[in-house]
């Protein structure tokens, strides 16, 4: 694509590691469920969050997306949840 | 947002969304790789938006994507969004109620497909199509008054550009609201 972008933005993008996003991830974590990322991700794993929704807890969906859970099938490729940007 | 490596077709997307934010706020975004091809983007904090009647608002975006082999190009790479959370509040904590958040998240919850929350009408998923951060931005702008940092001309023109060069990219149809 030949088009750029940047040229408004005051700031350019903050890129971290990894370990500083596993700290944001554990920020999340302590104050939305009072629990650490590990733990979040463990109890994710063992299916404990599917039925929570942000009703219920606010911040969790976002906590979700940032940590690193495995993700479903149809989200890493099934039909109709492709995005494509 | 295509390039010839993975990691300028990060950067250029990012670079957009950046400059798409740049809009209503001279915050950066943060980002990181969490593998090869899998990428984050976030806000760390909320930004803190000033609506034209002082209100104090505060936008969360939180967006996966990954880079993929564009299959039209050859050794040309593209971003392919996998989930996102774009949330509007009135308190920058992460546990105040939302205003308002526009969820896709196939592969976390229940709830799979693109979908709206409103907090006047609680546990209801709004069935949405995909929304595109150009859109909240503007939905922002128009209808709750948030200030921008530019002038009309400029903040329209890069919320059109951006929304232009979304729609190139795109396997999916957007449906913009005007």
């Amino acid at each position: 694509m030949a088009r750029t972008a940047t040229t408004h933005a005051a700031s350019s993008v903050r890129w971290i590691s990894r370990r500083e996003a596993a700290t944001i991830v554990d920020a999340h974590a302590q104050r939305v469920l009072g629990i650490s990322g590990k733990k979040f991700i463990s109890n994710w794993k063992a299916g404990k969050y599917r039925k929570l929704d942000s009703d219920d807890c606010p911040g969790v969906i976002e906590l979700a997306l940032l940590a690193p859970l495995p993700r479903s099938r149809r989200a890493r490729g099934g039909k109709n949840t492709k995005g494509s940007r | 947002m295509a390039g010839k490596t993975p990691k300028e077709a990060a950067d250029s997307f990012v670079g957009f969304l950046q400059e798409t934010v740049s809009c209503i706020t001279a915050d950066p975004l943060t980002a990181f790789r969490q593998s090869d091809k899998l990428y984050r983007v976030l806000t760390n904090p909320p930004f803190a938006l000033t609506t034209r009647s002082g209100a104090r608002l505060f936008l969360s975006i939180t967006q996966v994507f990954a880079v993929v082999a564009d299959p039209k190009e050859k050794r040309q790479f593209k971003v392919k969004t996998r989930e996102y959370s774009y949330r509007l509040s009135r308190e920058a904590d992460v546990r105040a109620a939302e205003v308002l958040a526009y969820h896709w998240h196939p592969g976390a919850f229940d709830v799979r497909h693109p979908h709206l929350h409103v907090t006047c009408v609680p546990r209801v998923h709004f069935p949405t199509s995909r929304v595109c951060l150009e859109d909240v931005i503007e939905m922002l702008i128009r209808y709750y008054g948030v200030r921008p940092r530019l002038t009309h001309a400029e903040w329209t023109g890069i919320l059109d550009k951006n929304k232009r060069a979304s729609e190139q990219m795109a396997t999916w149809k957007i449906q913009h609201p005007r």
